[in-house]
C-alpha cells in the first residue's frame, strides 16, 4: 500500500468509525444472515476477517463458528470492534491490527478467509486475493463480498464512490471480480448478490467528501434519476432520494 | 482457538518469521523487528515496528 493510500485510508476510516459502525444499512441482519449462509460455514470453522472495519460481519460469524480473527489497519475501527464484541459477549474473536498485504499469518491458517466491502479500498485487490488464497487452509473457503456495479455504469459508479469516500479506489464488476479469482489460483466462485439499501442524505451524514462535493453528489444523484446511471437505483421517496447499492457475495473453494 | 493456537499462526509481516510473545511487544528475532502490542491488540504494522536486537 502507498503511504498516500493508507494515510488516506486511516483518515477516512478513523472518522467513519462511529457511524459506520451504527449504520443501519451496515449492520443489516438479513444480508449478514444471506452471507453467513452462503458461505457455508459451520461449527469447525475458524475465520479469518480481512479489513474486518468495526467487527459486524465478524461477530455475526462468530456466533455459528470455532473462532474469528479480524485484522484491520485503523485502530479506531478495532475499538468499535471491540466494544462489539462485548456487547455480544462472545468470547471467540481477536483482534489484530495490520496491513492486508500481506497478510501476517502461516499458509493454510483458517478453514474460512472472507472480506467484506474493502476490496474497493485496495490498490492491488488480485494481490490480496492471493494472499487470502494462501492462508486459507485448503478445502477451505475464499469469500469476497463487494459492490460490482453493471460493467457499463462502473466508470459512473466509481466517479460518485471517489467523491463521496476519497479513499475509494475502483469497485469492481463482477467480469473483473472472476477474473480475480482466476489469477489467484481459485476455481469460479459460486455467486449471489443482493442490493444494499441506502438513502442520499444519511449515506452523505456517514460520509467525509473533500468540500464542496457533497454538493456535486446530491447534483450527479439528481441526473441519475432519469436513467440509472450510476447503477444505484435512485428512486424519490418524499422529499429524499432513495438508493441501494449492487453488492456480489462470492465464495470460492480453495 | 487457545491462545497457543493463535500465537502460532500469527507471523511477521515482513519476514513471515515465526514470533516469540513479550508481554507489550511482539519479537522477530529473524528479522529483528519488535511489533508493539497496544490495548492488547498486537500491532502488525512494518511502519509500526522497533529494530530489536537480541538481549535487548
Amino acid at each position: 500500500m502507498s503511504d498516500a493510500h493508507r494515510e488516506a485510508i486511516l483518515d477516512q476510516f478513523t472518522r467513519q468509525a462511529v457511524p459506520f459502525a451504527t449504520a443501519p444499512s451496515i449492520r443489516d441482519e438479513a444480508a449478514l444472515e444471506t452471507v453467513i449462509a452462503f458461505s457455508g460455514c459451520g461449527p469447525g470453522d475458524t475465520v479469518l476477517d480481512v479489513a474486518c472495519g468495526p467487527g459486524i460481519l465478524a461477530c455475526a460469524f462468530a456466533k455459528v463458528t470455532r473462532h474469528v480473527t479480524g485484522i484491520d489497519l485503523t485502530p479506531a475501527m478495532l475499538e468499535r470492534a471491540r466494544a462489539l464484541q462485548s456487547e455480544t459477549r462472545l468470547t471467540n474473536l481477536t483482534w489484530r491490527q495490520g496491513d492486508v498485504l500481506p497478510l501476517p499469518f502461516t499458509d493454510g491458517a483458517f478453514t474460512l478467509v472472507v472480506s467484506r466491502f474493502a476490496f474497493h479500498h485496495l490498490l492491488d485487490p488480485g494481490a490480496v486475493l492471493g494472499e487470502m488464497r494462501r492462508v486459507c487452509a485448503p478445502g477451505g473457503t475464499v469469500m469476497v463480498i463487494d459492490s460490482a456495479p453493471a460493467q457499463e455504469k462502473a466508470d459512473a459508479f466509481n466517479a460518485m464512490e471517489a467523491l463521496r469516500d476519497p479513499s475509494h479506489v475502483r469497485a469492481l464488476p463482477l467480469v473483473e471480480h472472476l477474473a480475480l479469482f482466476a489469477k489467484a489460483g481459485l476455481g469460479e466462485p459460486r455467486q449471489t448478490f443482493y442490493r444494499l439499501p441506502s438513502d442520499l442524505e444519511g449515506l452523505l451524514s456517514r460520509s467525509f467528501p473533500n468540500p464542496g462535493d457533497a454538493d456535486r453528489i446530491r447534483e450527479t444523484f439528481q441526473r441519475s434519476l432519469a436513467d440509472d446511471g450510476l447503477d444505484m437505483a435512485p428512486h424519490r421517496v418524499g422529499g429524499t432520494i432513495r438508493l441501494s447499492y449492487p453488492v456480489a457475495v462470492l465464495a470460492a473453494r480453495r | 482457538m487457545i491462545d497457543e493456537e493463535l500465537k502460532a499462526i500469527l507471523v511477521c509481516p515482513a519476514c513471515k518469521g515465526n514470533l516469540i510473545f513479550e508481554e507489550i511487544r511482539i519479537i522477530c528475532q529473524a528479522c529483528r523487528k519488535a511489533y508493539p502490542i497496544r490495548d492488547g491488540i498486537p500491532v502488525m504494522l512494518i511502519s509500526e515496528a522497533q529494530p530489536w536486537t537480541p538481549g535487548a
